[in-house]
């Protein structure tokens, strides 16, 4: 799959690529608003991810001129503007998601999984890795095809470990994503546990291999 | 009370002033001037009288030839040889308003009885080895009558003419002043978020002409600022939160690396929380000069009861983790018109305030009431002035949280022209937010 990534900031763009491509995504950056429509023209891309301020342009301009060529990229707005405002005008441009700077490399890397599976598996909702298996569509999780019980914080967090296996995550990443914190309050540690531990629990007990490790110091691993 | 009644008012009080002061000197003047022609009329005729007497002529003949009342007593002895002048009341019998030839002919049987002013000379003669007392007398009330029949046509035309130069005013004043009157509406309305300036209105006043210059030059000189303000915003939100970004997603590619020791991650992921400190005190100082500047419009109507059942279910993780109690009362619905991502970020701010620095086991009390919310926690005492709880940067407890949350809150309830107060009794910290009195937003 293919992710073009308009970023004027040179380097957190490649950091994004980089990140991106452990992942087998092939990524390509453009850090112009001009080097984006040349990449557009020649190339097509499952995903287009948009900073807002380029140099030569603006971000908004982009996603219209895009929906405009009716090119079917899924779009997601990497903005350091975090203002409802600002999220409704690229929403109602055409963006199908839209993640506030700085984010997490871990977020990024769900959201550009979950849009790739709105787009691209219309009718595969599911996701398998190992013995689970995650029906988005109807929030239902399997283990060795039989039925658990999740609550919606743990069933966000199986889809964040899963979208991100192999990868360490950070527990500030999983507040983030899962609590969906911002401003000054953290996620305590212990919230992060006990979560993560109830859902270790829920799966072993239904069969499934322990593929959650504790990193030290971090976070964790969701890993074979 | 307007500028043209405050200016007819003080004309009308200094104009009656003067009328009556004028109209009072006047008259006097005028009384004066009679009385002292009369006392020369009668003196005058006196003298004649005594020199036609020394010229022999009979003194019967002045008894029918003298206009004014004249009587001749004789008397024994000769008391008055310069002619003696006084005041003395005349009391006739008389008719309504009769004339005084009718009077002195009709002088019984009369009902009424009025008394006139006037002046009487008394002088003593001898003629042919008698002596005589001859009296004068000359009323003067009808002279004075006319000294008030004219200050009263004076006092009459002054009055008409203060009430036509108060309608003058109320015209001319209203039509003079019509440029200041628009210069004053357009003031009210204007915002300078709307980044128009205010056109100087139409007129060939030359003080007006500048008034207007100035205020429109100042509305330009604000919108200027403003948009500057406002850049500057922009700017460094964008500027300090791209490296920020590049920051941590080189911690978070370090994290990955295999050969990472412990003491490294923990380096790595401390750096990381700092960095995102960083971030949050960028974003909360942004919204608190977003909020100095004013830069936020479109309120939506929002039922604030309903906005906090849906802000505890999201921090009911962190209620639980403490194990606090959450009590909720309330007796009225409060709605108010606030632009949605701050109401949303008050009631966040007034939770998290209440979750981060409750102890465990802890208390929460939400109630509403009068259109009064109160959010109590437990806690112990409080040890700084309360005052200081919603300024920017205080902590308690080092280190727990930034410390801008209330002052974020207590800004945007400032906004919107509410009011805030802090409280604390029975070991509960109490945050009520008054959303009664709409203050004037300045």
């Amino acid at each position: 799959m293919k992710i073009l990534i308009v970023e004027d900031e040179v380097i957190l763009a490649d950091e994004v690529a980089k990140y991106l491509s452990d992942f087998d995504y092939n990524c390509h950056v453009a850090n112009l608003y001009n080097d984006a429509l040349k990449s557009l023209s020649r190339e097509e891309f499952a995903i287009i991810l948009i900073d807002l301020k380029l140099l030569d342009g603006h971000g908004i301009d982009l996603i219209q001129y895009i929906k405009r060529k009716k090119i079917s990229s899924g779009i997601i707005v990497l903005s350091a503007i975090d203002e409802l405002d600002m999220r409704i005008k690229a929403l109602d441009a055409g963006a199908d998601d839209f993640l506030t700077k700085p984010f997490h490399l871990s977020e990024l890397n769900a959201r550009v999984k979950a849009l790739i599976r709105r787009n691209f598996h219309k009718g595969d909702t599911v996701i398998e890795y190992g013995d689970i298996k995650v029906d988005t569509a109807k929030m239902q999780v399997n283990v060795l095809e039989g039925n658990i019980n999740l609550t919606s914080k743990e069933y966000e967090l199986l889809l964040y470990f899963i979208s991100n296996a192999g990868k360490v995550i950070t527990k500030e990443a999983i507040g983030y994503s899962v609590w969906k914190t911002h401003s000054d309050m953290d996620v305590s540690n212990e919230i992060i546990y006990t979560h993560v531990k109830n859902l270790r629990k829920k799966l072993v007990t239904a069969g499934s291999k322990d593929y959650i490790q504790s990193v030290y110091g971090i976070g964790y691993k969701f890993d074979n | 009370m307007k500028l043209v009644y405050k200016n007819i008012l003080i004309n009308t009080l200094v104009s009656v002033f003067i009328l009556f002061v004028g109209e009072y000197s006047l008259y006097f003047f005028l009384k004066n001037k009679i009385e002292k022609e009369t006392i020369e009329h009668l003196t005058f005729e006196a003298y004649i009288v005594k020199n036609e007497l020394n010229k022999g002529v009979s003194i019967e003949y002045f008894k029918h030839n003298i206009g004014d009342v004249l009587e001749i007593i004789p008397i024994e002895q000769i008391q008055y040889k310069t002619p003696l002048i006084k005041d003395v009341l005349v009391k006739e019998e008389g008719e309504g308003e009769e004339h005084e030839e009718e009077l002195e002919e009709d002088h019984e049987g009369h009902k009424r009885e009025e008394t006139f002013t006037s002046k009487q000379v008394l002088f003593d003669v001898t003629q042919n080895d008698k002596n005589y007392r001859i009296s004068i007398i000359k009323t003067i009330d009808e002279d004075e009558g006319m000294a008030g029949s004219m200050s009263a046509i004076i006092f009459i035309s002054g009055l008409c003419m203060l009430v036509i130069i108060v309608l003058i005013n109320v015209f001319v004043f209203n039509k003079l002043f019509s440029p200041v009157y628009q210069l004053i509406k357009d003031i009210k309305l204007f915002s300078v978020q709307q980044l128009k300036k205010i056109t100087p209105p139409k007129t060939n006043t030359i003080e007006f002409i500048a008034l207007g210059e100035e205020v429109s030059r100042m509305s330009e000189k604000m919108i200027s600022d403003y948009s500057s303000v406002k850049e500057f915003t922009e700017n460094i939100t964008h500027e300090i939160q791209t490296p920020l970004a590049v920051i941590n997603s080189k911690i978070e590619r370090c994290l990955q690396d295999e050969n990472l020791t412990n003491e490294q991650a923990v380096l790595l992921v401390e750096a990381s929380k700092s960095v995102n400190k960083l971030f949050n005190i960028n974003k909360g100082l942004t919204l608190l000069s977003r909020l100095d500047n004013k830069q936020f419009n479109n309120p939506i109507e929002i039922n604030l009861n309903n906005l906090i059942q849906q802000r505890i279910i999201y921090f009911s993780d962190f209620i639980e983790n403490k194990k606090l109690t959450l009590n909720e009362k309330s007796t009225n619905e409060i709605v108010i018109n606030m632009k949605e991502s701050l109401s949303e970020t008050l009631i966040d701010n007034l939770l998290k305030n209440a979750i981060q620095h409750n102890i465990q086991n802890g208390k929460i009390l939400i109630t509403t009431h009068n259109n009064v919310l109160s959010i109590s926690n437990s806690g112990d005492e409080p040890k700084d002035s309360p005052e200081k709880y919603f300024d920017r940067f205080h902590s308690q407890t080092p280190n727990q949280s930034l410390g801008l949350g209330l002052s974020i809150v207590k800004k945007i309830v400032e906004y919107y022209g509410y009011s805030i107060s802090y409280n604390f009794e029975n070991n509960l910290h109490t945050i009520a937010v008054d959303f009664n009195q709409k203050i004037k937003t300045t």
